[in-house]
């Protein structure tokens, strides 16, 4: 049961290709070698395949018409939004046809009265905020790719970001969708933009939500939006070591104080951070911590002063308050950037994504350190500690492939670590072709085979986006990182 | 009719459901009070594992000594099993603020209606290795499997919570009071609308607001001040207990709407006819059986096929 059934690549013919072109037109398909090459990967960049073709729809009627040809022909379909996945999510890896779904990037509707908005798949995530904000409403996850990555992508990963430690993830806010199954075949799932929130029979929606774009296309989302806080105080406490941030980090959970978000920086991250953006990070610091509290004003003042005071009892330097709006906004450009900024520190890198129970933070944090020298590489830091959720970035040099071959391998003593502490080998960015070698030691194989099955429920003949997440998976042919000008 | 099956360990359970399997009979109804256990509670980490025979009662005793619940307040609670609320999606009031059990639920471990014991999710507050299973039993009334034991996350106990009243013989004063509240700058953990109030003439029907905030001590209060005069405070929950009395919450009637449409469809309803309704979600308990008309989708229907395949457990209703 474990084992996908092989697929035959099988290419486009040129009747499907024709097909295609009817449907969505000439000029919203793809196929020269130098058009397709921008689609060869996500952010996970150590993988890389062509798919046969890219079509880029223009709404739900011209997806299904897509997808039902795909199905006639027996074509693999791999659903794609902006791809900043970091886990090659939307690899192709057989190839196939690939369904951008960046043009269908409206927000179609927004309800303040009852809290919701309609938005198309291709939607970005921050233009959600921006349309709701009129009414004082926001869209609540905030994964750090939010200026880029796509609602629909967000459903695909059950995406997170630094508030969901107060506001939840992405299933918690997915109301309901639009959703074309694997054999065109136009279907809606949970909440309706009409309906009520409970919902009758099987929960579908929470389902398909984080299932890797392989249970079928999403064409359009209902998301619930949460009022804008009344006020936000935000700190910055600047602490000699990671160990005591996250003492700090751990101390405040206890306390029965719910931050909006709780995000540590490391030495290496806040020089990249300082050279990229200027900020005034403290350079000689070993982690800094950013605490934010949101809510109503009155009680947010002893809550920040009982903040303070936890952090100064692990002996932070210095806590900072953001006094201004701009401030707090250029202190979250730094946090959301900070992956971009690590191109300063080296000329490629892996972002890793595991988690574990926020009392095995200060565990976690000292093995990670013990990787450096083991592996003889940086890693720089920068997650979620509310969350436990951590995201080290391994540098190394591409042009290296001894280099290249310690970091996957530092990448993947961090999330053993991570399962042996009780933890998971995924918080955020998904399994997709990265992490399917741990699926099998996270889960039983009677565990595997009842995913599969849920997904054969949605996609029998388990075309959508295949190859992905399950162990037997088919993998490209050669794991071979091209060499790369620095990021 | 069959005996209830009370099986002593998971392992029981999964026997007794694959010999229900292998023989094509019903399973008789199980019941779970010998697995009742906390599995493991880190307190620290915010987070619990108990066997689904648990109350939510005798659970939430244990997570109180540490300060913390599972936010979930459904009727008949040292009654009302974990799987109970799991499988019937079972809330209570304070849903307006916290929502319902599936945003709480980590992981799961059921045993399927042929016998496999089945894990997903994990005991971390942030997950997606694998697909998120443990959604397709929550609201499944035991047709797909039956629920062994699961993880939740767990909030803070509020420090402080108080609860406020409003009445009037009006739905059209009701409605502008609710939109009042629900628009306005309070944040409530709870904004119910109910009819138990007992008016002095004998066909009057007096309408009650009950609102609830809580939290940090100095927010209570600035919400309690912004509510007005015209608002009376509560001791006790009463309207909710008079309501759930004598009747349970999977077998009541239960409709959901828009939010903005809720005082629209109250007027719908039977002159006289008991109900209490969670007003800022949209979702109204009525005093009638509950009945439902649905067919289930294809998807539903291959779902219900795939893990009961042979029709043991109850049917997706």
């Amino acid at each position: 049961m474990t084992t996908t059934t092989p697929q035959t690549p099988t290419v486009p013919t040129a009747e499907l290709l024709a097909g295609l072109r009817r449907v969505v037109g000439e000029a919203h398909v793809l196929s020269a070698p130098e058009a397709l090459q921008v689609y060869e990967c996500d952010a996970y960049t150590l993988q890389r395949r062509l798919p046969h073709v890219v079509v880029l729809p223009g709404n739900t009627d011209e997806v299904s018409a897509v997808v039902r040809a795909c199905a006639e022909h027996g074509v693999p379909i791999i659903p794609r939004g902006a791809g900043t996945s970091l886990s090659g999510g939307v690899l192709p890896v057989d190839g196939g046809v690939m369904i951008a779904l960046t043009r269908m990037n409206r927000v179609v509707s927004v309800d303040a009265r009852n809290r919701r908005a309609v938005v198309e798949a291709g939607c970005v995530n921050a233009w959600i905020s921006r349309a709701a904000a009129p009414y004082d409403l926001l869209y609540a996850p905030d994964p750090s790719s939010q200026t880029a990555c796509t609602i629909g992508g967000n459903v695909a990963t059950n995406s997170g970001g630094p508030h969901t430690l107060k506001y939840g993830v992405t299933t918690n806010h997915v109301l309901g969708f639009e959703f074309v199954q694997a054999d065109g075949e136009v279907t809606w799932l949970g909440v309706t933009p009409e309906g009520g929130e409970d919902v009758e029979g099987y929960d579908l929606r929470g389902a398909a939500i984080g299932s890797e774009g392989m249970f079928g296309v999403v064409t359009r989302v209902l998301v619930r939006l949460v009022r804008r806080p009344q006020a936000w105080k935000t700190y910055l406490a600047v602490f000699e070591s990671v160990a005591d941030a996250s003492q700090a980090v751990s101390d405040i959970i206890r306390a029965g104080i719910v931050p909006a978000a709780l995000e540590m920086m490391d030495r290496e991250i806040v020089h990249a951070v300082e050279a990229a953006y200027h900020f005034g990070f403290p350079l000689d610091a070993g982690a800094v911590l950013i605490v934010e509290l949101d809510g109503l004003a009155p009680g947010l003042d002893s809550q920040g002063a009982d903040v303070v005071a936890r952090c100064e009892r692990h002996r932070a330097r210095e806590v900072r308050v953001a006094r201004t709006d701009q401030e707090r906004l250029a202190l979250w450009k730094c946090r959301k950037q900070a992956f971009g900024a690590v191109g300063r520190l080296s000329p490629a890198f892996l972002t890793q994504d595991g988690v574990v129970p926020r009392s095995k933070l200060p565990d976690i944090m000292a093995f990670i350190i013990e990787c450096t020298q083991t592996y003889g590489l940086r890693i720089a830091n920068v997650f979620h500690a509310g969350d436990g959720n951590i995201h080290p970035i391994v540098l190394y040099d591409e042009r290296d492939p001894d280099q290249v071959r310690r970091a996957v391998h530092a990448g993947e003593a961090i999330l053993a670590r991570c399962l042996a502490l009780g933890g998971s080998v995924s918080g955020e960015h998904g399994i997709g072709v990265e992490k399917i070698d741990f699926m099998a030691q996270q889960f039983s194989t009677d565990d595997l085979d009842a995913m599969q099955q849920l997904r054969r429920v949605f996609d029998p003949g388990a075309r959508c986006n295949p190859h992905k997440i399950f162990p037997g998976s088919k993998r490209c042919g050669d794991f071979q990182p091209r060499k790369r000008a620095s990021a | 009719m069959s005996a209830v099956v009370r099986p002593a360990s998971v392992e029981a359970l999964r026997e007794a459901v694959a010999a229900a399997h292998a023989s094509k009979q019903r399973l008789a109804p199980v019941d779970l009070g010998a697995l009742s256990r906390v599995v493991a509670f880190s307190p620290d980490d915010m987070t619990v594992t108990v066997e689904a025979g648990i109350t939510v009662e005798a659970l939430q005793d244990v997570l109180a000594e540490a300060g913390q619940w599972l936010p979930i307040d459904p009727p008949h609670a040292s009654t009302t099993s974990i799987a109970d609320v799991l499988h019937d999606d079972i809330s209570g009031p304070r849903r307006f603020g916290h929502g319902t059990i599936r945003e709480h639920v980590l992981g799961v471990a059921a045993v399927v209606g042929d016998g496999r014991l089945i894990r997903s999710g994990g005991r971390v507050v942030k997950n997606v290795a694998g697909y998120d299973m443990a959604k397709v039993f929550v609201g499944d009334h035991r047709s797909l499997g039956l629920i062994v034991e699961a993880t939740f996350k767990l909030s803070p106990r509020p420090a402080h919570e108080r609860v406020f009243t409003w009445s009037s013989s009006s739905l059209d004063a009701v409605e502008v009071e609710l939109a009042r509240v629900l628009t306005g700058p309070t944040e409530p953990v709870l904004a119910d609308l109910h009819n138990s109030e007992r008016p002095g003439e004998a066909d009057a029907v007096t309408w009650s607001l009950v609102v609830g905030f809580a939290g940090h001590a100095d927010d209570v209060a600035w919400q309690a001040a912004h509510l007005g005069t015209s608002w009376d405070a509560l001791e006790t929950m009463g309207h909710e207990q008079r309501f759930w009395t004598g009747r349970a919450f999977a077998t009541t009637q239960r409709t959901s709407v828009l939010p903005s449409r809720l005082i629209d469809h109250v007027r719908t309803l039977r002159p006289g006819l008991a109900c209490v309704a969670r007003a800022g979600n949209g979702v109204i308990h009525t005093d009638e059986p509950r009945v439902t008309t649905r067919t289930p989708s294809p998807l539903e229907q291959r779902l219900k096929a795939t893990f009961d395949p042979h029709d043991i457990l109850p049917g997706l209703s």
